[in-house]
């Protein structure tokens, strides 16, 4: 025994040496002055003045729950990409401001719009180039047209860019001057053409001519192939961990004394796949920004701001919304089967049942209890914090459990066997199936009060959360399903004019009846009316004006019950300066070519 | 021997063609395609989406999709594309594979480096202290959850700043000395690879407590005892040795499990690897990326078999494969 313990020493002592190369080393940081910039090229003619002043070098880190699947502008449609692309590497002939909500001026520093509203020109800065020194001119902006629009490729510019049925020219007059010509006026045309993203004709006009194109610029490419003409440009990319962006040299815009912009050095997107490693990885100081907190988390949050040296900011309410609807499509299934049961279409379709609903449902207690008081109740289809297009007198149905048991009564829905359901006369159950995606916690509580308030009623609705992808199916393939809970992200810019597929009966979005030939009732049919003159309308202040009357017949006629309006809180660290966080995406990393770190050991990269 | 080498890779092109027909079909089964998503954003057109349905040739019924996958992969070993990222599945696939190889390792090396000196430490010190304290940790290894495990990592690795919380590589990895480098990366790995070895390492630690202990039973083992030799000689060259056999066949099992094991710890972790690229295809329903992941997993699955039958061959000299 005493031989046993001698080795079993020896065991443990392996054990140790096991433990004591699973503890590596700790990273340092060196504490270094910060040097000063040096600029090695000469500032563009054209160059925009920004009246901001601040400090080169540093580098700001975000996170990103998604690789990017592409660096190629045109065929970017989905966030994962277009979020490190559009804006950080890329931009367009104009730019939006967030903070402020109005376009400005992007690549092209002045524009023109002919009388009759069918010719835009527009003067592109002069002195611009690309990141590789290239110059940027007329050319490079019709190629982009040319690829953007083009039927074959995957965009979606094409959906945008288009107007009396037929898709805007693009046509170069000299090296500096690009005519856009439309068949019809499109009133938001220089706010929405910012979402074009200008491409190098150089870099890439070879491959759209072989075919090739909708293979360009993977993820795989070498950083340096990869020519744009944002603030930033590719330094590299790790699959899986991280996407490095670093100063483009050539970038077209100055501070207030005239120095180049951007001021960091880099701007880093590490990609994080779990909501709680994010949370956690903002918390331990490893990234700059969390954008946005989870409502339920903001008080953990703000327990550890001070400690962690970071603020927890209100951005106010969301311009997204959550709302609910009632299927009122007629149809049948290619079996002959009707995709909404008769006499639930019949009960769907009638406004007043509509309406009941809209009393029966507490938003009061909802933003109370699931949101606590973090939202308001929501009403109508644009959210007061759309600065253009909120209209607050959109008429209201709010919680009032009498009201709508009276509509109901009236409807002649009453419950005769008092098993606490309403029945139809004919003796059906007045019930309904609602679904949401399940992957959305406040959502799923949503539902659960909305149910049980609707209970209260005499409506008894079956609350089924489904995973997204089969909520989508039903939504758009089969349209098999009674009522849906979701909720509707706003575009960048909030612009009314980009929500046609919304409105009018004839979108893929109009939820409650998609796709129509022609409207089914006049209040559709007056909508369709409205959003065709909107969008002929240049002027804002006329195109609100179309559009508040749109939003009174939602109202009215209660298509969509709104249910809430949720607020938005983003973390920022407190080194972080020149930040104007705007309650539109990016809400904070907008102005990114503005925002620098106040922190002494930033340094400048050598150039 | 090597026939049966031969035989044993040759039975992967059933299996595979078998595991990818049923991966297809439930892949075409799930609702919705890697469209779906696309047809909720209201700027997008029902055309284009049908546009791009025809271009990925997914408006085409499964069977012939299927069928021209397998005639690509047979004539041409062509895996397809990724819908999402527009490259060969391969390519996408080869950079995360190095890293869920690297994790699997790690969590190997965890594993087996801490069960065995435990397992014999406890088979020695039977019902002693040190036997009681080495069960503890072992149940207390096979009954956490490794998804809470992970996130209470996690959470360590923020509280107290002593490992970066997840990833695989600092942020500025890329400005260190080579060996830096290497210290950085393994400082990364030591959080994922100890959460995924924990469980591995309480079974194999029980194994080899209970080969031990019936080894050191055998007569073999009461005759080196009787003639007087030395105790640590007994059990590190007689018993030991014997006791070790069995788990050196499991050691290739283990390589396969914690390959397929792995994705849940690279999720939660933010490792790079396979597992969470698996998933993002598997939600986003990019199929070809999907079925190549299926394929890279079946291959990796069988070759760590096969690996553990090699050394069962190399340990034990009785047994022969002819």
């Amino acid at each position: 025994m005493r031989k046993g313990r001698r080795w079993s020493g020896s065991a443990l002592a392996l054990v140790a040496v096991g433990l004591g190369l699973l503890v590596g080393p700790g990273c340092g940081r060196k504490e270094s002055a910060r040097p000063s910039f040096v600029d090695p090229h000469p500032i563009p003619a054209g160059a925009n003045k920004r009246a901001i002043e601040g400090k080169h070098g540093g580098r700001f880190v975000f996170v990103t729950i998604g690789d990017p699947k592409t660096f190629n502008p045109p065929l970017a449609n989905e966030v994962s990409s277009t979020d490190i692309i559009n804006g950080p590497m890329f931009v367009g002939l104009t730019a939006y401001n967030n903070a402020d909500q109005r376009t400005e001026p992007g690549l092209a520093e002045s524009w023109e719009a002919s009388p009759d509203g069918l010719t835009y020109t527009f003067k592109l800065r002069p002195g611009l180039r690309w990141s590789d020194g290239a110059t940027l001119d007329a050319d490079d902006v019709v190629f982009t047209a040319k690829v953007s629009l083009d039927p074959a490729l995957p965009g979606a510019t094409r959906d945008i860019f288009q107007s009396g049925g037929k898709v805007w020219e693009f046509v170069k007059v000299d090296s500096l001057t690009i005519q856009v010509k439309l068949a019809a006026p499109f009133g938001p045309l220089v706010d929405v053409i910012g979402s074009m993203y200008i491409v190098p004709e150089h870099r890439l006009a070879a491959s759209y001519a072989d075919g090739t194109f909708a293979s360009m610029w993977g993820t795989d490419t070498p950083p340096a192939d990869i020519v744009c003409n944002g603030p930033f440009r590719l330094k590299g990319f790790v699959p899986g961990e991280k996407c490095v962006l670093e100063r483009n040299p050539h970038y077209w815009e100055v501070d207030q004394n005239g120095l180049r912009l951007p001021y960091l050095d880099e701007y880093v997107f590490l990609i994080v796949k779990d909501l709680n490693t994010m949370a956690l990885k903002f918390q331990a100081g490893e990234t700059d920004l969390i954008d946005p907190i989870v409502l339920d988390q903001v008080p953990l949050f703000e327990d550890e701001a001070e400690k962690s040296g970071y603020q927890v900011v209100d951005l106010g309410l969301d311009l997204a919304t959550d709302f609910m609807w009632l299927n009122q499509n007629p149809g049948k299934d290619p079996t002959g089967k009707p995709y909404v049961e008769p006499y639930k279409l019949a009960l769907f379709r009638d406004v007043r049942f509509r309406r009941a609903i809209s009393h029966g449902v507490n938003r009061e207690g909802i933003v109370k209890s699931v949101l606590q008081g973090r939202g308001v109740p929501l009403y109508e289809p644009y959210t007061r914090t759309n600065k253009a297009f909120w209209n607050p007198n959109v008429p209201k149905f709010p919680y009032d459990p009498e009201k709508a048991k009276a509509l109901l009564d009236e409807m002649g829905l009453v419950d005769k066997n008092r098993d606490g359901v309403r029945e139809t006369p004919a003796g059906k159950p007045v019930e309904f199936t609602l679904h949401t995606n399940s992957e959305n916690n406040l959502r799923k509580s949503f539902g659960t009060v909305i149910s049980e308030d609707l209970g209260k009623i005499g409506i008894r609705v079956n609350f089924v959360p489904l995973e997204f992808n089969t909520l989508i199916t039903r939504l758009r393939a089969d349209y098999r399903y009674d009522a849906i809970l979701l909720g509707l992200a706003s575009s960048t810019p909030p612009e009314a004019a980009l929500s046609g597929n919304v409105y009018r009966s004839s979108g893929i979005t109009h939820n409650w009846n998609p796709r129509q030939k022609t409207p089914s009732t006049p209040a559709e049919a007056e909508i369709d009316r409205l959003m065709d003159q909107l969008i002929a309308e240049s002027d804002i202040a006329k195109r609100k004006e179309y559009f508040d009357r749109v939003q009174e017949i939602m109202g009215e006629e209660q298509f969509s019950i709104y249910i809430v309006n949720r607020k938005l809180y983003v973390g920022l660290r407190d080194y972080v300066r020149n930040a104007r966080p705007s309650v539109i995406r990016q809400h904070v990393t907008w102005n990114i070519q503005e925002i620098w770190v106040d922190k002494a050991d930033a340094k400048v990269a050598a150039r | 021997m090597r026939t049966y080498l031969l035989r044993r890779v040759l039975s992967l092109v059933p299996l595979l063609l078998g595991v990818t027909f049923l991966a297809f079909l439930l892949i075409y089964l799930a609702p919705g395609d890697f469209l779906s998503q696309m047809a909720e954003n209201p700027m997008i057109s029902a055309e284009t989406i049908e546009r791009m349905r025809s271009n990925f040739g997914l408006d085409r019924p499964w069977y012939v999709q299927y069928g021209l996958w397998l005639k690509n992969v047979f004539f041409h070993l062509d895996f397809g594309e990724s819908f999402a990222f527009r490259q060969p599945v391969f390519q996408v696939i080869a950079p995360r594979l190095g890293n869920t190889l690297i994790l699997a390792l790690a969590a190997a090396v965890v594993a087996w480096g801490l069960a065995i000196p435990l397992g014999i430490l406890s088979a020695v010190k039977q019902y002693k202290w040190q036997d009681k304290a080495a069960s503890f940790f072992a149940f207390l290894g096979l009954s956490i959850p490794e998804i809470f495990f992970a996130l209470l990592m996690m959470y360590m690795a923020a509280k107290t700043g002593w490992f970066p919380v997840g990833g695989m590589r600092s942020i500025d990895h890329d400005e260190m000395q080579w060996g830096t480098q290497l210290l950085d990366i393994l400082h990364h790995l030591v959080l994922p690879a100890l959460v995924l070895g924990t469980v591995p390492m309480a079974a194999r630690m029980r194994q080899m407590r209970a080969n031990l202990l019936d080894v050191l039973r055998l007569d073999y083992v009461t005759t080196a005892r009787a003639k007087g030799l030395d105790e640590d000689v007994v059990v590190w060259k007689h018993a030991v040795r014997n006791a070790i056999n069995p788990l050196i066949t499991l050691f290739g099992f283990t390589l396969a499990t914690l390959l397929s094991g792995s994705f849940i710890v690279e999720i939660v972790m933010g490792w790079p690897g396979l597992g969470s690229l698996t998933l993002e295809a598997l939600l986003k329903q990019d199929l070809y990326l999907v079925m190549g992941s299926v394929v890279i997993a079946a291959t990796m699955l069988v070759l760590g078999n096969l690996i553990a039958d090699v050394l069962l061959v190399l340990a034990d000299p009785r047994i022969k494969y002819d």
